[in-house]
């Protein structure tokens, strides 16, 4: 008499009916227009930040160095530009690599770990970036650090 | 024309993993890959093993991965697939056995968008619910969805997570969310507004390319999404 073997289930497949109900979420609802806004207000931003930093400074004959950003941040315009930019950026960025993580790392537990890892490296990089935009006085002096 | 056809096995008694098996099959350029199959089973090893039904394109059982695409086989023809064909079973499934998958989550997913329509009242002449022809037309795309399942495992999100509601499920909920007779139109939205519901759709068109109907999925999800923020849904 032959033995038949236990089929080997090739993928997971977690069938619907034994989940709970589906509820909406406002939370997705958000982040899903806020990738296409913040898209959108990215392409304008991005690209004038590249059109300054690489193509105006060339032409101007300027050369970023301390006394550029000290200049373009004594303006409010450009602060707020720049710190669009820079909480859009980091945002879509982020939340684009939490839906990657969520899409490919199935396990719940090193899904949660990765993501809290992001969450905190993230949180105190944007941090960070804020601080100086807000903080940061055109009066200092240019100090010798170690990128200078 | 001589065809060389190579089909992904798996035999859940014998086989531990899928393997490739090749066949030389004698065909017409307008033979169908299904026909191909045929001639395997019926002539050269009976032991493999498929769905099909009508095959003619209508009930959607065949859909197999031809060629790296999802197709159905009753409507692809040797002409176009060429003298070198590969079949597998459609992906992100759990295959019961060669090119046979078990597609009871898929309908799992479909029946959880309540893919009927919902309206207890009782119409004006007492007969029939009538419908202008815009509102007719406003659903015609996604009424001609024959659920063979092409698109949903077409999808990289449901192969890489299949608790994603998918976009064959997606398709019908539209088909009653857009009805203007329908009225439970809330319930279903609240249903696609879920994390796994639509906002999981990265729209990368394989589902597009994959339908056997050319139904516009893509546009469809896009509509529920509109749906959900018009009915304040959150």
């Amino acid at each position: 008499m032959t033995t038949l073997r236990r089929p080997r289930v090739i993928y997971t497949n977690p069938s619907r009916a034994a989940r709970p109900k589906p509820e909406a979420s406002g939370t997705e609802r958000f982040w899903w227009y806020f990738m296409r806004l913040s898209g959108l207000a990215l392409v304008i931003l991005a690209l004038g930040h590249m059109f300054i930093m690489h193509v105006l400074v060339v032409l101007t004959g300027d050369e970023i160095n301390f006394a550029f950003v000290q200049s373009r941040w004594g303006s409010p315009f450009w602060r707020i530009y720049d710190f669009a930019l820079l909480v859009l950026a980091f945002l879509h960025g982020v939340n684009g690599a939490r839906v990657v993580i969520g899409d490919y790392v199935n396990h719940r537990t090193a899904r949660s770990l990765i993501l809290g890892v992001l969450l905190v490296i993230s949180g105190i990089w944007l941090v960070a970036g804020m601080a100086i935009i807000i903080f940061f006085d055109p009066s200092t002096q240019s100090v010798a650090g170690p990128l200078s | 024309m001589d065809v060389q056809l190579r089909i992904r096995r798996f035999n859940p008694e014998a086989d531990t993993e899928p393997h490739w098996e090749e066949y030389a099959v004698e065909a017409e350029p307008t033979d169908r890959v299904l026909d191909l199959l045929h001639q395997v089973k019926w002539y050269q090893d009976g032991t493999l093993t498929f769905r099909r039904s009508c095959a003619h394109g209508v009930c959607g059982s065949d859909a197999m991965l031809i060629n790296g695409q999802n197709r159905l086989a009753c409507e692809y023809l040797v002409k176009d697939a060429g003298t070198s064909i590969t079949v597998e079973a459609i992906r992100g499934m759990t295959i019961v056995k060669d090119l046979l998958v078990d597609m009871e989550p898929f309908w799992d997913s479909y029946k959880q968008v309540m893919p009927f329509l919902v309206n207890d009242e009782i119409p004006a002449d007492g007969k029939e619910r009538r419908q202008s022809q815009a509102d007719r037309e406003r659903y015609e795309d996604t009424s001609r969805c024959i659920l063979c399942a092409a698109c949903t495992t077409s999808c990289p999100v449901f192969w890489s997570d299949q608790s994603y509601v998918g976009p064959a499920a997606i398709v019908n909920a539209h088909r009653f969310i857009v009805d203007s007779r329908d009225t439970a139109k809330e319930e279903r939205l609240e249903i696609m507004a879920d994390p796994d519901g639509v906002w999981r759709c990265r729209t990368t068109f394989n589902c597009v390319e994959a339908c056997p109907r050319d139904i516009k999925i893509t546009k469809a999800i896009l509509e529920v999404t509109q749906e959900i923020g018009k009915a304040g849904i959150r």
